[in-house]
């Protein structure tokens, strides 16, 4: 009975262990594929040719603020310098404390305008005044002084108050590359039967890098180990991810520090949710349920360049507060929309890939962390067959090298940003040394978040506390703190 | 075989997969570099010769257009390296317009290639050489070519088919329209106004207003945009008339269309009441 | 006197056409292909005319151009983009813009507007 048992358990994990590895098999050959027919396709749709059409999709750009007082005014001159012929800026400014407000008043010459109640096609915490510009060249500049209400209350007000076509979610934070909007609507533009209800594009780690004047100049390896790893990690969930999930019309999650929505499928659903941890993620299954719902042909799309960049977490302190609240957001979300799972109704979404989220994103650390127990079981009470141990150990571990080298060479030769011999190879140690470095860090962290949900302790978003960039001659690192209620 | 051996055979092909990615990183970075270099000295090269065909005034074979032509043959460019910088420049100043630059074309035969690439199977091929037709102003006998891609299954194929038949026969085209039965993206109308307005031709009254007969809807939806981008005010009711579509996307076409004209405040209640 | 033009594209092909396009005995043309680098220019020395790109990397459009224009007070601004919708347009008109020429452009009639400008 107990062999059995035994041998029970093992063969969940083997099975398990295989599942992920061939899911990970034909993602690289699904992502290869959606890389080869972005690269063809996106000739024909040259940015410059998209430059001068008359007929373009309006974007309006929406970036929630929270206390960024010591970056705000770079912040939005960079997002002003997108290159984009018709689009707005809204800065939703979130009940900062700090002077942040009065920075972009003196700055960019903000005076109130009326406001009408009318607006307000999603609720939202109470807005306080709304600002343009007096000056010309601000024209398409708008800020929302709003009380705090957390980032997803902070862009449904932005949203009602939107008039534009397209919604683009980011971070006023967020280093958002000059043709980015150029090369995210191309899908709304190539569109034909099958609506495109959201388009993501990838973020890059920018920690480290030269950035003048809130534009990224160079790009370069982060110095620490931390971050160098998850620009790693960026590239093969976004690259190899993403992209094939994209191809076969899997893609569930945009991120939400980056993402292009059609502004009436937005208000249909109601935003974002306010009370959800992971918005992004809740936001695109709410959308893509939505669309099934209403029996309408549709896709969710991905940009496979990186378009944005932002900083990562440099201490595990912040990282391990990142990644416990991505843990609790994901189980919020699954827990939310549980009524997806093998629900024929909702095709492949029910059937195929909301069962994968749960099975391989929610349930991967629960299986880890009992497969780390089964083998302490093994090793102080049944006994361990230690040849056998190790070399499934250490095949295990090159199979994440495998796959992580072929994320890294697919992205180096296909994007120029990490092209130079010395970042490749120092962006490949990092992967290999990752399983041993971050990995386990980022087990615990998620671990604890569902630990959280379960128990029901909440901890809110969390301190992110950022150093923000580094702008060029600027040798003080600046400090900024983000709480949230 | 037991387990170890196999996890053994396991471990090796993992290994010796790393060792390939490896080799194939290391053979991509010099390869890279080689590529990039070259591709710099072409785009000079052929800069420094255009440049000169646009100084030149005369159609004559110049001596720096002879010298163009040789680099390009003698050094063995491909024709899509070659055509990819003419494209790039061509985004800046128009080649179909200057004669010097159509002597360039004859003489590197690259109207004799782009007909043959149209011919080939690979939709890719197919689409970029269709693409650099109408671009290059290459249209001699390249009409009857193309006409057959204009229903292609193909989207890019189509599309492009579709475009350059605009290109080449400017408002005569928009007979082929009342016939469309697949769907247009945004993008192909954006394309097809443009070339219309580019165009050299006025509005043929009577081809424009047999494409209004058409009942499909992709169509209206073209027509709209066309009658907006040329704010042909006399085909106001057209687009009024697609108010009471059951199509809402065409219904907010329309909209955005009247914004523009700036309807009189009467037309607009009558909108609203309706 | 020799006329002085400086030419401003982020693309170091089209910058170098149009510099050759414009050549003349009468002309010294000056070509910058970063924002770094024109800011500087401009500050330290005064052209008869500016043929610029709207879009150039590392600014904001219309600061780019009211910049060019307030350190550049009397000097002609041809703007030539691709962003040619009219809404783009007028407001560079607003920031001190003279004149803009939609790309692709036609070389006999730039050549044409910039003699206009400099001889006239």
């Amino acid at each position: 009975m107990y062999h059995f048992f035994n041998s029970t358990i093992e063969f969940f994990f083997l099975c398990y262990g295989i599942s992920i590895f061939t899911i990970y098999f034909f993602l690289v050959f699904f992502a290869r594929k959606a890389i080869i027919k972005n690269k063809k396709e996106a000739v024909f749709l040259d940015v410059s040719f998209i430059k001068r059409a008359d007929s373009l999709p309006t974007i309006t750009l929406i970036a929630p603020a929270y206390n960024e007082g010591m970056t705000i005014v770079t912040n939005v001159r960079s997002l002003l310098s997108i290159q984009y012929p018709f689009y707005e800026l809204i800065i939703s400014n979130d009940g900062s404390k700090d002077d942040s407000l009065e920075q972009l008043i003196k700055i960019f010459e903000l005076e109130p305008i009326p406001l009408f109640e009318s607006a307000r096609e999603i609720d939202t915490s109470l807005v306080k005044t709304i600002y343009k510009s007096i000056n010309p060249k601000y024209s398409n500049l708008t800020v929302i002084d709003k009380e705090n209400g957390g980032r997803a209350d902070a862009l449904n007000y932005g949203i009602a108050y939107a008039k534009s076509n397209l919604i683009l979610c980011t971070d006023a934070d967020c280093i958002i590359e000059q043709d980015a909007l150029l090369k995210m609507v191309r899908p709304y533009l190539e569109a034909l039967d099958e609506e495109v209800i959201a388009c993501g594009g990838a973020i890059g780690i920018a920690n480290d890098s030269i950035i003048k004047n809130g534009i990224l100049k160079e790009i370069k390896t982060p110095k620490k180990l931390l971050p160098r790893i998850q620009v790693v990690e960026y590239i093969r969930s976004f690259l190899l991810g993403r992209m094939a999930w994209g191809q076969i019309d899997g893609l569930m999650l945009v991120s939400g520090a980056f993402g292009l929505y059609p502004r009436n499928r937005l208000l249909e659903v109601g935003g974002f949710d306010v009370k959800s941890i992971g918005e992004d993620l809740e936001l695109c299954i709410r959308l893509r349920r939505h669309m099934e719902d209403l029996k309408l042909k549709y896709k969710v799309v991905y940009i496979p360049e990186t378009l944005c960049w932002t900083e990562a977490p440099q201490t595990f302190k912040v990282y391990k507060s990142q990644r416990d609240r991505w843990a609790r957001g994901l189980w919020d979300t699954m827990v939310k929309h549980k009524g997806l799972f093998l629900n024929k109704k909702y095709g492949k979404m029910g059937k195929l890939f909301f069962p994968y989220w749960v099975f391989f994103e929610l349930g991967a650390p629960i299986v880890e962390f009992l497969g780390m127990l089964y083998i302490l079981h093994h090793i102080f009470i049944t006994g361990m067959n230690w040849p056998v141990a190790i070399s499934l150990a250490i095949a295990v571990y090159l199979a994440s090298c495998v796959f992580s080298t072929i994320a890294v060479l697919m992205y180096c030769t296909n994007y120029n940003h990490y092209s130079k011999p010395k970042m490749i190879f120092k962006l490949l140690t990092a992967a290999y040394v990752e399983p041993f470095y971050s990995h386990p860090v980022m087990l615990y962290a998620q671990l604890k978040g569902f630990v959280k949900k379960i128990f029901n302790i909440d901890t809110g978003w969390g301190t992110m506390t950022r150093t923000g960039f580094n702008e060029e001659g600027d040798n003080n690192k600046t400090d900024s703190s983000v709480k949230d209620i | 075989m037991s387990l170890l051996i196999v996890i053994y055979i396991v471990i090796f092909s993992f290994l010796l997969s790393l060792v390939i990615l490896w080799l194939a990183t290391i053979g991509y970075i010099i390869k890279n570099k080689k590529k990039e270099k070259l591709y710099i000295q072409l785009e000079q090269g052929i800069i420094e010769g255009l440049a000169h065909s646009f100084i030149d005034d005369s159609i004559d074979e110049t001596e720096n257009t002879k010298k163009l032509i040789a680099y390009i043959k003698d050094n063995n460019i491909s024709f899509w390296d070659s055509a990819d910088v003419f494209m790039k420049v061509n985004r800046f100043i128009k080649f179909s317009n200057n004669e010097n630059l159509k002597f360039i074309f004859n003489s590197l035969g690259l109207e004799k290639m782009l007909k043959e690439k149209i011919k080939t199977n690979d939709w890719y091929v197919k689409t970029k050489a269709i693409w650099m037709t109408y671009e290059f102003g290459i249209c001699d006998n390249n009409t009857r070519l193309i006409t057959p891609y204009r229903n292609d299954d193909i989207t890019l194929i189509r599309r492009e088919s579709q475009i350059a038949l605009v290109t080449f026969l400017g408002w005569k085209s928009l007979t082929f329209l009342p016939y469309v039965t697949r769907p247009m993206s945004l993008w192909q109308q954006i394309r097809i106004i443009e070339k219309l307005h580019e165009t050299e031709e006025k509005l043929d009254i009577y081809h424009f207003e047999k494409a209004l007969k058409s009942e499909n809807e992709i169509v209206k939806e073209l027509l709209i945009r066309v009658i907006k981008s040329f704010k042909l005010h006399k085909y106001k009711y057209y687009v009024t008339k697609q108010l009471y579509s059951k199509n809402s996307n065409l219904i907010k076409v329309a909209l955005e269309a009247l914004n523009e004209f700036a309807p009189e405040s009467i037309e607009l209640k009558q909108i609203e009441i309706s | 006197m020799q006329k002085q033009i400086l030419i401003i594209n982020n693309n170091v092909g089209v910058s170098y056409l149009l510099a050759k396009i414009l050549k003349s005995p009468k002309v010294e043309i000056i070509v910058k292909n970063s924002y770094e680098d024109v800011t500087e220019i401009v500050k330290k020395q005064c052209f008869d005319l500016i043929l610029t790109d709207a879009l150039i990397d590392g600014t904001f459009m219309f600061e780019y151009i009211e910049e060019l224009r307030f350190n550049c007070p009397n000097t002609r601004i041809i703007v030539m983009s691709e962003m040619g919708q009219q809404t783009i347009k007028n407001s560079l008109k607003a920031m001190g813009m003279d004149y803009f020429v939609s790309l692709p452009f036609n070389p006999i009639k730039i050549k044409e507007r910039v003699s206009n400008y400099l001889y006239l």
